[in-house]
């Protein structure tokens, strides 16, 4: 008997353990811990890859070195701070390619989240990316060229921006705001005009600038119209999304039933490749930006002069934050929005002012958010240093 | 006689079975409880902070009256930014005078932490120098030499935790002496 009341206290308390467990193992599930100083890049990715269960390539060089510190975050938090705090060796950062963009995109700025993060942020950028091909070994080889930056013709990149984190989302004046989740965006079905996309290159969008908001749109090279084959729809896929995707222009066969509206842009985009016959792989992505072709937007980039669809764009990303501060920053969207009206109503003579002034009231609101609060104090320190040689030259000390 | 003794003990002892029951509860109770406890104890320890925080930012304030209203040229730990014959230096150095010990510069969660910032720096808040000798009645931030920016004193932060270590946060004071605790 008192063997068979070991066992049962053993039982229990063994129970008691396992539930423990299993409970902080619930709790703790898909946070990212990092507390790392001056260690490589590849290490920190490895770790962020084992904590997140996902798969991050990047074109960065992997001994860049980085230092960060974040303590039970979400994978998109982790990212944003990782992208902030990576430290590329000033010659790297010239050779370090990307793959070229080829068409309305984003030039070649792989990568780049918006989100949540990718605006006035520095030069590397995260995103939720897909690679689609004819087939496995083709998504491996654009895997391949990615990491590598190469330059081949083919190599298709489509990536637009959203100025997610040109909004203050967070209603805490020093916090952080919440980084979107690209992964919670949706594919609101194609819309009866797709932005067309021209053959002239225009060079990147500068990320520190916001897009010239009283500029008129540049003249539509290409008539608009819903694509015929799989690259239009990539890009369809990416002009409504926050996210980056890669592929090969060889692989462009034509579709006969357009993909239709799906509550998840990444089971849109999955189905979309697999009943064409292609494949598809789901990853993130970090890379650095680079000075890129021209596209068809001029200085606005993936912009491409379609607001409205760049503002679909952005509501779209707006789903991956928190539900507390999404109707916030909805708010927020509404009143650039109607800025950005009001300037285009303007006279032309007023607009710059009108732009500078805006900006200047939401750098000084902005001051503390965002990149500042996630950057190692190392980082910081650099910041700080840039504005206190600015007023020193200001005041020409 | 006897037989009904240990009859009435046993009746009235607890069974190792029910012992080992009140246990698991009680064990699964607290497993409940401490996140929650754990919770309440971070708030306390970063409203210790906080305060920590304010008095950095009324030491600042004093400091700035006593130089033509503008605020002291404090050196980052992290990276010493000022040439050192510049005159700036550290938080105890340029605030001491005004009450600024190495105790106020000891945030407690950042001093039971594995990464703490005092031992790495030498102080668990991190001074803004962004502002330093700017005047307290209209503070500029310089984005570039010929970008001014006017910013709001509730804007201007003049002290933070280095790292955020209040579940995910950082605490700061403000140029107006509002502190804020995670």
């Amino acid at each position: 008997m008192p063997r068979n009341r070991l066992y049962l206290a053993g039982g229990i308390l063994a129970f008691l353990l396992v539930a423990n467990f299993i409970y902080y193992f619930i709790m703790g599930w898909g946070l990212i811990t990092v507390k790392v100083h001056d260690v490589p890049l590849s290490k920190v990715i490895k770790s962020i890859e084992w904590q997140g269960w996902v798969k991050i390539y990047s074109n960065i060089d992997p001994t860049a070195r980085v230092t960060m510190y974040v303590d039970h975050v979400s994978l998109p938090e982790a990212l944003e701070a990782l992208a902030i705090n990576v430290e590329i060796p000033p010659s790297a950062q010239e050779t370090t390619a990307s793959p070229p963009a080829s068409d309305g995109s984003n030039g070649n700025n792989p990568g780049r989240r918006n989100g949540g993060g990718g605006f006035g942020r520095g030069r590397v950028q995260w995103n939720l990316a897909f690679f689609a091909g004819s087939s496995s070994s083709q998504v491996r080889e654009l895997i391949r060229s990615f990491e590598h930056g190469d330059t081949d013709d083919n190599l298709k990149t489509y990536n637009y921006p959203t100025l997610v984190n040109f909004l203050q989302t967070s209603t805490e004046d020093d916090a952080a705001p919440p980084v979107a989740d690209p992964r919670q965006q949706n594919w609101p079905g194609l819309k009866a005009q797709v932005i067309p996309v021209s053959t002239a290159a225009a060079p990147a969008p500068d990320p520190a600038m916001p897009p010239q908001i009283g500029e008129s749109a540049p003249p539509q090279q290409v008539p608009p119209g819903p694509p015929t084959s799989v690259q239009g729809y990539l890009r369809a896929f990416a002009q409504s999304a926050d996210i980056f995707i890669v592929s090969n222009s060889s692989w462009d066969p034509p579709v006969a039933n357009p993909p239709s509206a799906d509550s998840s842009i990444i089971s849109a985009i999955r189905n979309f490749v697999g009943s064409n016959h292609g494949s598809v792989t789901q990853a993130y992505v970090l890379a650095t930006r680079g000075r890129g072709p021209r596209n068809d937007g001029g200085r606005r980039g993936g912009f491409a002069g379609d607001w409205d669809t760049a503002e679909d764009r952005v509501r779209n990303a707006l789903n991956g934050l928190p539900e507390d501060v999404r109707n916030n920053a909805l708010t927020q969207l509404n009143q650039e929005i109607k800025f950005r009206k009001d300037v285009e109503a303007a006279p032309p003579e007023r607009r710059a002012s009108m732009v500078e002034e805006h900006m200047k009231a939401r750098m000084a609101d902005n001051l503390n958010g965002g990149p500042m609060a996630r950057m190692s104090p190392e980082k910081r320190a650099q910041r700080y240093q840039r504005a206190v040689e600015n007023r020193m030259a200001a005041q020409g000390k | 006689m006897r037989h009904s003794l240990r009859h009435r003990r046993r009746l009235l002892a607890f069974t190792l079975v029910e012992l080992l029951v009140v246990l698991g509860i009680i064990a699964l109770m607290t497993t409940l409880a401490l996140p929650s406890a754990q919770s309440m104890i971070l708030k306390a320890r970063s409203l210790q902070c906080s305060t920590h925080l304010k008095s950095i930012g009324m030491a600042a304030s004093q400091a700035a009256t006593d130089n033509n209203g503008q605020y002291p040229e404090i050196d980052q730990a992290a990276a010493p930014i000022y040439p050192p014959n510049s005159g700036a230096t550290n938080l105890i150095g340029a605030l001491g005078p005004y009450g600024i010990t190495t105790n106020t510069i000891q945030c407690p969660i950042d001093m039971s932490s594995g990464t703490s910032s005092f031992k790495t720096y030498g102080s668990s808040y991190e001074w803004n120098p962004a502002f330093d000798d700017e005047s307290t009645a209209a503070p500029v931030y310089y984005r570039s030499a010929n970008q001014p920016i006017p910013v709001n004193n509730t804007h201007v932060r003049l002290c933070t935790d280095f790292l955020p270590i209040h579940r995910g946060k950082m605490n700061a004071v403000y140029g107006d002496g509002h502190a804020t605790a995670h």
